[in-house]
């Protein structure tokens, strides 16, 4: 989170910019455009982790749209939260755009696209690299992976296997594989401050 | 497009930013769409005799429909504005609500048990028709405040939607008021709520699907 301003900073430093922009001001509105395409990076960063990739153009389509509604600002109130609440919306129409449901699914969305029937050979490669970072996940996590995974269950045949729920084997595949990721891409962000 | 070149493109020129009012958003479209409504009431339906306005009963309809579209035209606003709070019209449109509801459940009980069926239904059955008649009255201001809230930013579609349509179906109601025959308040405070809240799930259904922006 570094570089990231408290939100009441935030508010402090682009109001006055706002209030003169929104007045007819063109260098200040300039500069709240500014400040607002950084604060929409830093949001976006971390709710676009997976794609890094989008997070301009996203930036682009919010500033955008904050020109074309800047209308729809109340002088009384303060910016921040009308900006958020646009930049929220375009996120979520975004998501929607590409197939999603909400955040929470993101992380499974693509993890679910994991090589699980390669090859033959290029799977058993795999399969030994992939033991040793299972070796590594917690019993359950790497049990309820094993089985959805990489023997073919069903996440209800699993949950009939170990005798947990189904909801639960889905948490642990869920966890489990949002860890290893976090392993094997250290750049996605996942990886625990100590290395 | 680099960004920092989309911000020049953007400020270039920008001008001070434009203002919304309630007013010229909803306040005069409504209130022509409610005075189009009301001309056609009056042609299909037939207006209410004259005389009738010398009792409390069309007072009360337009007592109860006027502040209700008033209350929910200003949240419908503010659902069209990024970050608006809703709820102080919110409460003063269920307040009005509860008010009526109130008058009704009064008229019902004060009734001689034998007249508790009509003061609730209306005479033969007129309960049937009344509920479709303001929705169809409706149509012109719903038409009107979804058009209105297309020219605003809604982050939330199906409250906006929903709000949006709610206050056509009070606007329809007031409308209605000049050409509705039935004079408990008991039938006002249920098939004209009835008729506004029909209309406030048509507006939250269609929402997601007109208010996209």
């Amino acid at each position: 989170m570094t570089g990231v301003e408290p939100a009441d900073a935030f508010e402090a430093s682009l109001a006055p910019l706002w209030r003169r922009a929104q007045a007819g001001d063109e260098a200040a509105y300039r500069d709240a455009l500014r400040r607002m395409a950084a604060r929409l990076r830093s949001y976006l960063r971390r709710r676009l982790a997976e794609r890094p990739d989008d997070v301009e153009d996203l930036v682009q389509d919010i500033l955008i749209a904050v020109h074309v509604q800047r209308r729809t600002h109340d002088p009384a109130l303060p910016v921040s939260p009308w900006l958020h609440a646009i930049a929220r919306y375009r996120l979520v129409d975004h998501w929607r755009r590409h197939g999603r449901r909400d955040a929470l699914h993101d992380a499974v969305d693509d993890l679910d696209d994991w090589p699980a029937e390669d090859a033959p050979h290029e799977a058993a490669a795999a399969r030994r690299d992939l033991g040793v970072l299972l070796a590594r996940l917690p019993a359950a996590q790497r049990r309820a992976i094993e089985l959805t995974r990489l023997e073919g269950m069903s996440v209800t045949e699993a949950a009939l296997h170990t005798g947990a729920s189904v909801s639960a084997i889905k948490v642990q595949v869920h966890r489990g594989l949002k860890r290893l990721a976090a392993w094997v891409r250290p750049d996605a962000g996942g990886r625990p401050p100590a290395d | 497009m680099d960004t920092d070149e989309l911000i020049g493109t953007l400020s270039r020129g920008a001008g001070p930013a434009p203002r919304v009012s309630l007013r010229r958003a909803f306040g005069w479209p409504l209130a022509a769409a409610t005075g189009v409504s009301l001309a056609v009431g009056v042609l299909l339906l037939g207006a209410v005799p004259a005389d009738q306005f010398a009792t409390s009963a069309p007072w009360i309809k337009l007592a109860y429909t006027g502040p209700l579209a008033m209350a929910l035209g200003i949240a419908a606003f503010a659902a069209g504005l990024p970050a608006r709070r809703l709820r102080p019209a919110l409460s003063a449109a269920a307040m009005l609500v509860a008010l009526m509801a109130g008058l009704g459940l009064t008229a019902w009980l004060t009734a001689p048990p034998s007249a508790r069926a009509a003061v609730l239904l209306g005479a033969d059955g007129s309960w049937v028709g009344c509920a479709p008649r303001v929705v169809l009255l409706a149509l012109p201001a719903f038409v009107v405040a979804i058009a209105a809230m297309r020219r605003l930013a809604p982050v939330r579609l199906r409250a906006a939607g929903g709000l949006a349509g709610a206050t056509a179906g009070a606007c329809g109601a007031f409308a209605y008021a000049f050409c509705c025959p039935e004079s408990s308040a008991a039938y006002v405070a249920l098939w004209y709520t009835a008729a506004v809240a029909a209309c406030g799930v048509a507006g939250a259904l269609a929402g997601p699907r007109l208010l996209r922006w």
